[in-house]
């Protein structure tokens, strides 16, 4: 049938590469190195970030950008910045199950990452944003997260000569407005991307880069485990929402879309680049672990009418398993330190 | 002339095609529509063809041109008549990169 001649191919990969393992060959590139370098052309890093064409990249965007991003000034209380929640050093998330916004509030869902947003589609655990500039103000806007009028946000920042200096050389003419400053905070995280991980180095042709249990955990990621429905491409995402069948009564984005079932309890597909520095997991943190999160997806979920029609029991070997999660912590880069900017005073 | 613009865009959109405007093919592949733009006219019947590996969930919330069409498992099709003049922004709910612009003349 014409419909699953891609997902045919990588289980002809499979299988013989499968037969590879079982019979006791050297590895992944083995008989079958035909089929994995199909499967390795699908995960090519790109060669460059784009950037919207109403909102091209300049260095001086991308500068005031980190500024704004880690400037506590930008909440209501002065002192929550966007770094605060997206933390360079945790992988530019917090490590908590659910944020804490204003006053110390627990909020509902994980801090996501902003790695690798410039690739996104949508914004949002959610996705009820439709590009960096809207997500950009959200979270500084909400009572519960950074609680600052955007307008007063503005008045602000134009009392600081230097912000008033920059914004200027960054966008001349614009002036000082809540569309510059979303557009600049925008800038700077589409530059925020993931490096080079073992993964793509062995992409790249090094066979050394991973393990053999990794290359299996490839394989199996890419056929039996099906994660590559939906963490496809060098992402690790292709933006979709789904249901998994995880424990919750947040709505997700049926709260968006409520005639439609199965955005019930629907959350984006995050990306699984440097996923191992990203625990907890899943939308309000309730998975402590990666292994945690391979259980899941093996039991399949909560059979209900949500549930993504991509969930199903796996039946994975205990073999399988650590072979997935040997593959996924070869997706996590060494990205080295972050300068956090003097801001204006 | 209308049939020949139809015939016209489905022959280099590659999309299956029919004498017919109530037989026009909107093929779903690889997380995308094959075409980004449908100009139609009252009347007309589209029919979405899940031609991939995954599940998509059409819809539109256009105003006064609301449809949903049902989880379409890979292989499914359904048929979509649309009834009022308008531009209907149809997106698959699953994965949001997915937008059909349908122009529906009167």
């Amino acid at each position: 049938m014409s419909h699953s001649r891609a997902w045919d191919r990588r289980w002809v990969a499979g299988v013989v590469l499968g037969a590879a393992l079982v019979g006791g060959s050297s590895g992944i590139a083995g008989g079958g190195a035909a089929g994995v370098d199909e499967l390795k052309h699908a995960y090519r890093r790109p060669v460059a970030i784009p950037f919207p064409a109403d909102n091209p990249y300049t260095r001086d965007r991308e500068r005031l950008g980190a500024m704004l991003f880690f400037d506590p000034r930008v909440s209501g209380s002065g002192w929550i910045s966007c770094a605060t929640c997206h933390n360079p050093g945790l992988a530019w998330g917090d490590g908590l199950p659910q944020a804490m916004g204003h006053a110390m509030q627990k909020l509902s869902r994980r801090t996501p990452t902003i790695l690798n947003q410039a690739w996104g589609d949508s914004f949002f655990w959610d996705g009820r944003a439709s590009s960096l500039e809207a997500q950009a103000l959200g979270p500084i806007s909400a009572p519960q997260e950074m609680n600052q009028d955007p307008a007063l946000l503005v008045v602000k920042l134009r009392k600081l000569e230097g912000y008033r200096t920059l914004f200027e050389i960054a966008y001349p003419g614009e002036g000082l407005t809540t569309a510059t400053i979303a557009k600049a905070i925008a800038t700077f995280e589409r530059t925020v991307v993931s490096g080079i991980a073992p993964f793509d180095a062995w992409v790249a042709g090094d066979e050394r880069a991973i393990s053999e249990q990794a290359k299996r955990g490839f394989l199996l990621f890419n056929t039996k485990a099906r994660c590559a429905a939906c963490h496809s491409g060098w992402n690790f995402t292709d933006g979709s929402f789904h249901d998994l069948g995880h424990e919750t009564r947040d709505l997700g984005r049926g709260a968006l879309l409520p005639r439609l079932v199965l955005m019930q309890h629907a959350f984006k597909t995050p990306t699984l680049r440097n996923v191992d520095r990203r625990a907890p997991y899943m939308h309000n943190g309730t998975l402590a672990t990666l292994r945690d999160v391979v259980e899941l997806y093996d039991r399949g979920g909560i059979d209900r009418p949500s549930r993504s029609r991509e969930m199903r029991p796996l039946g994975l070997a205990p073999e399988d398993k650590e072979a997935l999660l040997a593959f996924m912590q070869t997706l996590t880069s060494a990205d080295g330190p972050v300068t956090v900017p003097e801001l204006p005073r | 002339m209308r049939t020949s613009r139809i015939l016209a865009l489905a022959a280099l959109l590659g999309l299956a095609s029919a004498a017919a405007a109530a037989d026009l093919r909107v093929v779903q592949r690889d997380k995308k529509f094959a075409i980004d733009r449908l100009d139609i006219r009252v009347g007309d019947t589209v029919r979405f063809v899940n031609d991939d590996e995954v599940s998509h969930n059409l819809y539109s919330v256009t105003p006064g041109m609301q449809f949903e069409v049902r989880i379409q498992q890979p292989g499914q099709s359904d048929k979509v008549t649309f009834k009022k003049a308008g531009v209907a922004l149809v997106q698959c709910a699953i994965h949001p990169q997915m937008n059909l612009r349908v122009s529906v003349a009167p």
